[in-house]
C-alpha cells in the first residue's frame, strides 16, 4: 500500500503541474488544486476511518533494510495532526477560491509546497528529512507571508525569515549533535543510542531542540514574527498557519522529546517542569498582550500563541490523559481558530478593514457571520455546550489528576482574560449602526457559497464536538501510547 | 422524562424561525404551562432523564421538593412578567427570555455538576444578552460587566467542581468534598453576596425596566438555590452571615434615592434572610429560607414592576423628582403599599409568613433581633420610598403616559396572588406541600411581625432629613473595575515592550536559549 506517500506526492506533484499549466492554460489551476487537496483529504479520511485495521502503519522508501532506509510512519499519534489536515486543508483551498484574485498559480504553488512540508514533517522517521520537510514548509511560509506585497507584509516576512533561520541554524545543530552521537539519523534507532550519553548533553540537545522548533510554535519569547506576520497575509494563511502549521512543529517537537529521550528522563531532569512553566507563562503573555490589541487579526495572532500555551501545559504533564487533552485542544483550537478567521475574512469583505473599531456595527450587516463570531468566542473562553468546554475540562482533569493544582488555577486564570479581549470583539462588531449609515462597503451585496461553507462547516463541528467530544476522543484515544512509549513506536519498523 | 426547563429552550429554538410576536408569545405562553405541568406531575427524586458526557453520566432530569418548589415560582412569575410587559417586551428579548427563564429552571432540576454548569453559564450568556443594547454605550458597558464578573463566578465554580470530581472521582451534585472555597466564591457572586454586589445595583437600575423585572427575579435565586444544594456547613456560619448581608443591605439602600438602584440593595439585604434561613441546620429555618425565596420573588417583582411604572408614566426614576403621585396612579400606589407591607413582614401580607417561619427556625437572640432590626430597616426604606414617590407634595411630575391596561393588569394580578398566598396559609402549604409545625397567627409571632413596621414608622418623620432623595448617577466605579483597569495598565507595559525592531526580538530568543542553557547547566 503506498498511500501514505501519496500525500507527499501528491502536492509535489500538483507543485510541477501548477508551473506548466501557469504557462500553457490558466483555467485548470483551480481545478488542479481543488483535485489534488480532495485526494489527500481523502486518503486522511481512509486512515482516520481505518484507524483500527491499518495503524501503525509504515512505508519503507524503495525497499531498503528498516534501519537503513528512509522510512515513513503513520502510527495513532500521527491522526491527531490527521485529523486537524483533514477538516482544515479541503476547507481553506476551498475559501481561498476567491479571495485570491491575483497570481493564483504562485499562491497554490507555494500553498502546495506547504502542504508537502506538513505532511512529510508529520510522517518522515528520519531526521535528516525532517530538517529537510522543516525548511520546506518554513521557506514556503515566508514566502506566503510575502504574498501580498504590502509594506506590512513584507517586514513581517523578513522579520519572519531571519528569526526562523535562526532557529534553524539550532535545529540543524541539534540534528548534527544527535547524528554524531549516535551514528544514525534513523528516528527509531536514536533513542537507545542517545541513552548512553551524559545528562548533561542530553538537556543541551533538548535546548537545542526546543529554541529550533519553539519559534516556529510561537512560544513566548520566540513568538514575535507571529503577531506580524498575521496582519499582512490572506486568511488562507492564517487558518492553515494557526489550525495545522504550528500544531505540527508542536507535534514534532513532543515526538523528538517523547521518543529520543524518553518520559523518565524528561521528568527527572526538569524538562516537563521548565516546559511546564514555560507554558503557562506563554499562555499568561499571550492572553495578557491579545488585550491590547486593534487589530483583529493581530489579536487573534495573540490569542493563538496563548492556545498553544494550554497545548503546552497539557503535553508537558506526561500523562496519558494529558497527551490526549493537548491533542484534543490541538485539533479544537485549530477547529475553532479556523472558523473565526474565515468569518473574520467574510467581515472584512464588508467592513474593510481589521481594526476593530472599522469593524463597528457589522452585526447588522452580517448577523449569521456575526453570530459565528459570538458562538466561537463563547467557545474559547470554554462556555459549554461548545468544544472549548470540552477541551478546557479535559486539560483541567489532567492536570489535576498528574497533581499540578497550581497549573490548572493558571488555567482557569488564563479563560478569564481571554473573556476580556473576545468581549471587546463582541462588543465592537455589536455597536449600533454609525459608520455604514452613508457609505455602505462594497460587498454587502453578498458572500459568494465558497466563503460561507467553511465558517459554518467548522462552527457545525464545534457544537457538534461539544455535545459529543467522544467522537473525537475515541479518534484519538490511543496517541499516547505511541507517544509515552518509546517501544511503541520503535517496534513499528524494528522487531515486533 | 424532560426537564421542565428545556421546553422553553426549545421554545426559544422554535421562536427564531417566527418573526410574528403572537406567535412567539403563544409558544412562551405554552412552554411555560407545560413546564409547569411537568413539574406537578413528575414524580419526585428519581432519575427521570440521562445523558453522558465524555465518560460521565449526566443527571438531566431529578425533581426534588425545594426544586420543584422554586420551579413553580419561576414559572408563574415569567407568566405574570409575560402578562405586565406584553406590550414592552421587544421581539428579540422575548427569545432570550425564554433561554434565560428556561435555564434558571432547567438548572434546578440537573442532578449532576456538568449540566449545573452547563445551565449556569448559559443563563449568564442570555442575561448578557438581555443586557446588551447595540445603540446604548453604557448598556454595553453593563452588560460586559455582567457577563465578566458572572463568568469570573462561573470558572471559580468550575474549578471546585473540577478539583471536586478529582478528589471524589464522580460529579453528582452534592455537597462536594473538596474545593469548597471556589464553589462559595463562585456562588458569592452569583447572589450578589456583600462585596460581591455591585452588579446588581448596577444592572438592574441601568437596564430598561421590563427586563429589570423579569432579571431580578432569577439571577441571584438560582445563586441561592445554589448554595442550599452545594454548600453545607457544621456551623451556623451561613446564617451569621446572612444576617450580615440582611443589615448591610439595608446601609447600602437606605441613602440611595434612585428607585430601582433602592430596590436592588433591597434585594441583597433579602437575599441575606434567606441566608439565615437555609444557614441554620433546623427543618423549619430550612423551609422559611426557600418560603422566602419564593416570597421575595413576587413581591421584589412587584415592587420593580411599580418602579418601571412610575418611569413609564412620569419619565423620573429618581426620589427628587417624584412626589403627589397617590391620586394620580392610584393602582400603582395601591402596589406599592402591597409590596411594601409584604416585604416588611407585615401580618396578613406576603412576606410575614415566610419571615414568621425563619424566626421560628432562629436558635440564636442575635439572629432573631438582628433580623428584627433588618425588618425595621427594610420598613424604613420602603417608607421613604412610598413618602417621597407618593405622598410627598414637593413636587408634581405631570403623567406624560398613561401606562397600558397590560401593566396595570400584571400588578394587580401579582398583588392578587400575593394577597391570596397570604389570607390562605393552608393552600400555599398545600401547592408547596410544606408542613411546618408553626402556628403563624400566635399572637407573639402578629406581634413580632408588626413591630419592626411601626417602629420605622416611629422613626421615619426623625430620619427623613437624614435619608432624603439628592440626586445620583447610576454607574460607578468600583473596586473590580477598579482591579481590571490596573490590570489593562500592566498590558499596555506588556504592548510596548514589542516595539517591532528586529535586533530586539532576535535577542530575545538568543536570551530563551541561554536561559535554558544556564537552567541545565546550574542545575546539573
Amino acid at each position: 500500500m503506498h498511500l501514505p506517500i501519496l500525500l507527499i506526492i501528491i502536492p509535489l506533484f500538483t507543485v510541477f503541474s501548477l508551473g506548466l499549466f501557469a504557462f500553457f492554460s490558466k483555467k485548470y489551476i483551480i481545478p488542479l488544486v481543488l483535485t489534488s487537496s480532495l485526494l489527500s483529504t481523502v486518503i486522511i479520511f481512509f486512515f482516520i476511518f481505518n484507524r483500527e485495521t491499518k495503524l501503525p502503519f509504515s512505508y519503507n522508501l524503495g525497499s531498503w533494510q528498516p534501519d537503513l532506509a528512509i522510512n515513513i510512519i503513520v502510527d495513532h499519534y500521527t491522526l491527531v495532526i490527521f485529523a486537524a489536515m483533514g477538516l482544515i486543508t479541503l476547507l481553506s483551498v476551498i475559501y481561498s477560491l476567491t479571495e485570491i484574485t491575483r497570481n493564483k498559480a504562485k499562491f497554490y504553488l507555494l500553498l502546495n509546497v506547504l502542504f508537502v512540508g506538513t505532511a512529510g514533517m508529520v510522517m518522515t522517521a528520519d531526521l535528516f528529512n525532517l530538517y529537510v520537510f522543516f525548511e520546506i514548509t518554513s521557506i514556503s511560509s515566508y514566502a506566503l507571508v510575502a504574498y501580498n506585497d504590502k509594506d506590512i507584509s513584507l517586514e513581517a516576512a523578513f522579520k519572519y525569515l531571519m528569526l526562523g533561520t535562526v532557529s534553524a541554524v539550532f535545529l540543524l545543530l541539534a540534528i548534527i549533535l544527535t547524528y554524531m552521537a549516535t551514528g544514525t539519523l534513523n528516528m527509531v534507532l536514536i533513542p537507545e543510542r542517545l541513552g548512553n550519553l551524559p545528562v548533561l548533553t542530553r538537556q543541551i540537545l533538548i535546548a537545542f531542540y526546543l529554541i529550533g522548533l519553539g519559534v516556529k510554535f510561537a512560544i513566548v519569547p520566540l513568538h514575535t514574527w507571529l503577531p506580524d506576520a498575521y496582519v499582512g497575509v490572506p486568511i488562507t494563511y492564517n487558518v492553515l498557519s494557526s489550525a495545522l502549521i504550528i500544531k505540527t512543529q508542536f507535534f514534532v517537537l513532543m515526538r523528538i522529546l517523547y521518543i529520543f529521550f524518553g518520559l523518565n528522563f524528561l521528568q527527572n531532569n526538569m524538562i516537563s517542569t521548565i516546559l511546564l512553566v514555560w507554558g503557562i507563562f506563554s499562555m499568561l503573555f499571550g492572553h495578557a498582550a491579545a488585550f491590547q490589541q486593534n487589530n483583529l487579526k493581530r489579536l487573534l495572532g495573540y490569542s493563538t500563541i496563548a492556545q498553544m500555551g494550554y497545548v503546552i501545559i497539557a503535553f508537558s504533564l506526561g500523562t496519558p490523559a494529558g497527551i490526549l487533552a493537548g491533542s484534543f485542544h490541538m485539533i479544537n483550537h485549530g477547529i475553532m481558530k479556523g472558523a473565526i478567521f474565515f468569518a473574520a475574512g467574510n467581515l472584512h469583505k464588508a467592513a474593510g478593514s481589521y481594526q476593530l473599531d472599522k469593524m463597528q456595527g457589522m452585526a447588522d450587516i452580517m448577523p449569521k457571520t456575526s453570530l459565528i463570531f459570538v458562538l466561537i468566542l463563547l467557545s474559547m473562553v470554554g462556555i459549554p455546550p461548545l468544544s472549548g468546554f470540552a477541551s478546557k475540562w479535559l486539560i483541567l482533569e489532567a492536570s489535576l489528576e498528574a497533581g499540578y493544582l497550581l497549573p490548572a488555577f493558571m488555567i482557569i486564570l488564563g479563560s478569564f482574560l481571554s473573556l476580556g479581549y473576545y468581549l471587546s470583539i463582541i462588543i465592537n462588531i455589536y455597536t449600533g449602526e454609525k459608520n455604514f449609515s452613508d457609505n455602505l462597503p462594497v460587498g454587502v451585496a453578498g458572500l459568494k457559497i465558497n466563503e460561507i461553507i467553511p465558517a459554518a462547516v467548522l462552527t457545525a463541528v464545534c457544537i457538534v464536538l461539544g455535545f459529543y467530544p467522544a467522537v473525537l476522543t475515541g479518534l484519538i484515544a490511543r496517541a499516547p501510547e505511541f507517544l509515552l512509549q518509546q517501544l511503541n513506536f520503535i517496534n513499528i519498523i524494528i522487531g515486533g | 422524562m424532560l426537564n421542565p426547563g428545556f421546553p422553553l429552550i426549545f421554545a426559544a429554538l422554535l421562536c427564531f424561525f417566527f418573526k410574528s410576536r403572537k406567535i412567539r408569545y403563544l409558544f412562551t405562553f405554552g412552554a411555560l404551562i407545560i413546564s409547569l405541568v411537568l413539574m406537578l406531575t413528575l414524580p419526585r427524586n428519581k432519575i427521570l432523564a440521562a445523558a453522558s458526557f465524555l465518560d460521565m453520566e449526566l443527571i438531566l432530569n431529578y425533581i426534588s421538593l425545594s426544586s420543584r418548589n422554586i420551579g413553580i415560582i419561576f414559572s408563574l412569575f415569567a407568566l405574570l412578567v409575560l402578562i405586565y410587559g406584553y406590550r414592552l417586551l421587544s421581539l428579540a428579548s422575548l427569545n432570550l427570555l425564554n433561554i434565560f427563564v428556561g435555564s434558571s429552571i432547567a438548572i434546578l432540576f440537573v442532578g449532576d455538576f456538568i449540566s449545573f454548569f452547563f445551565f449556569w453559564e448559559l443563563i449568564t450568556v442570555a442575561a448578557f444578552f438581555l443586557v446588551y443594547d447595540k445603540m446604548k454605550e453604557k448598556l454595553r458597558y453593563i452588560a460586559e460587566y455582567y457577563i465578566i464578573i458572572h463568568v469570573l463566578g462561573g470558572l471559580s465554580l468550575l474549578f471546585g467542581i473540577i478539583l471536586n470530581y478529582n478528589y471524589t472521582g464522580n460529579i453528582i451534585l452534592t455537597p462536594p468534598e473538596a474545593g469548597l472555597v471556589f464553589f462559595i466564591f463562585g456562588i458569592a457572586i452569583k447572589i450578589g453576596f456583600l462585596g460581591f454586589h455591585a452588579w446588581i445595583p448596577k444592572t438592574y437600575a441601568a437596564i430598561p425596566f421590563q427586563l429589570a423585572v423579569l432579571m431580578a427575579a432569577y439571577t441571584s435565586k438560582v445563586g441561592v438555590y445554589a448554595l442550599y444544594r452545594i454548600v453545607e456547613l457544621e456551623t451556623n456560619l451561613i446564617a451569621y452571615l446572612g444576617l450580615l448581608n440582611a443589615l448591610g443591605g439595608i446601609l447600602l439602600a437606605i441613602f440611595h434615592s434612585h428607585l430601582r438602584i433602592i430596590i436592588s440593595y433591597s434585594i441583597i439585604s433579602q437575599i441575606g434572610y434567606m441566608l439565615v434561613g437555609i444557614g441554620l441546620t433546623n427543618n423549619i429555618a430550612v423551609t422559611g429560607g426557600i418560603f422566602h425565596l419564593i416570597n421575595h420573588i413576587l413581591y421584589k417583582g412587584l415592587l420593580f414592576m411599580m418602579a418601571g411604572t412610575i418611569f413609564y408614566s412620569t419619565g423620573f426614576e429618581n426620589l427628587t423628582d417624584l412626589g403627589n403621585l397617590w391620586k394620580k396612579t392610584p393602582v400603582t400606589f395601591l402596589a406599592g403599599i402591597i409590596a411594601t407591607l409584604s416585604i416588611a413582614g407585615f401580618p396578613f401580607f406576603n412576606g410575614y409568613l415566610s419571615k414568621a417561619l425563619i424566626k421560628a427556625g432562629l436558635d440564636s437572640q442575635l439572629l432573631y433581633y438582628g433580623l428584627q432590626l433588618a425588618g425595621v430597616g427594610t420598613s424604613l426604606i420602603f417608607i421613604k420610598v412610598l413618602y417621597f414617590a407618593f405622598l410627598c407634595k414637593n413636587n408634581n411630575p405631570d403623567i406624560i403616559k398613561i401606562p397600558p391596561l397590560s401593566m396595570r393588569l400584571g400588578m394587580l394580578l401579582i398583588s392578587a396572588f400575593m394577597m391570596l398566598t397570604a389570607w390562605n396559609p393552608a393552600g400555599i402549604e398545600r401547592l408547596f406541600q410544606i408542613t411546618p409545625a408553626v402556628d403563624y397567627f400566635s399572637g407573639s409571632s402578629i406581634f413580632s411581625g408588626i413591630m419592626p413596621f411601626l417602629i420605622a414608622l416611629l422613626l421615619f418623620p426623625l430620619l427623613k432629613k437624614y435619608i432624603s432623595p439628592h440626586p445620583e448617577k447610576v454607574f460607578q466605579r468600583d473596586f473590580f473595575m477598579k482591579l481590571g483597569y490596573s490590570f489593562i495598565n500592566l498590558d499596555k507595559k506588556i504592548s510596548r515592550i514589542h516595539s517591532g525592531d528586529l535586533i530586539r526580538y532576535l535577542s530575545w530568543s538568543l536570551l530563551a536559549l541561554l536561559i535554558l542553557l544556564m537552567v541545565f547547566l546550574l542545575a546539573g
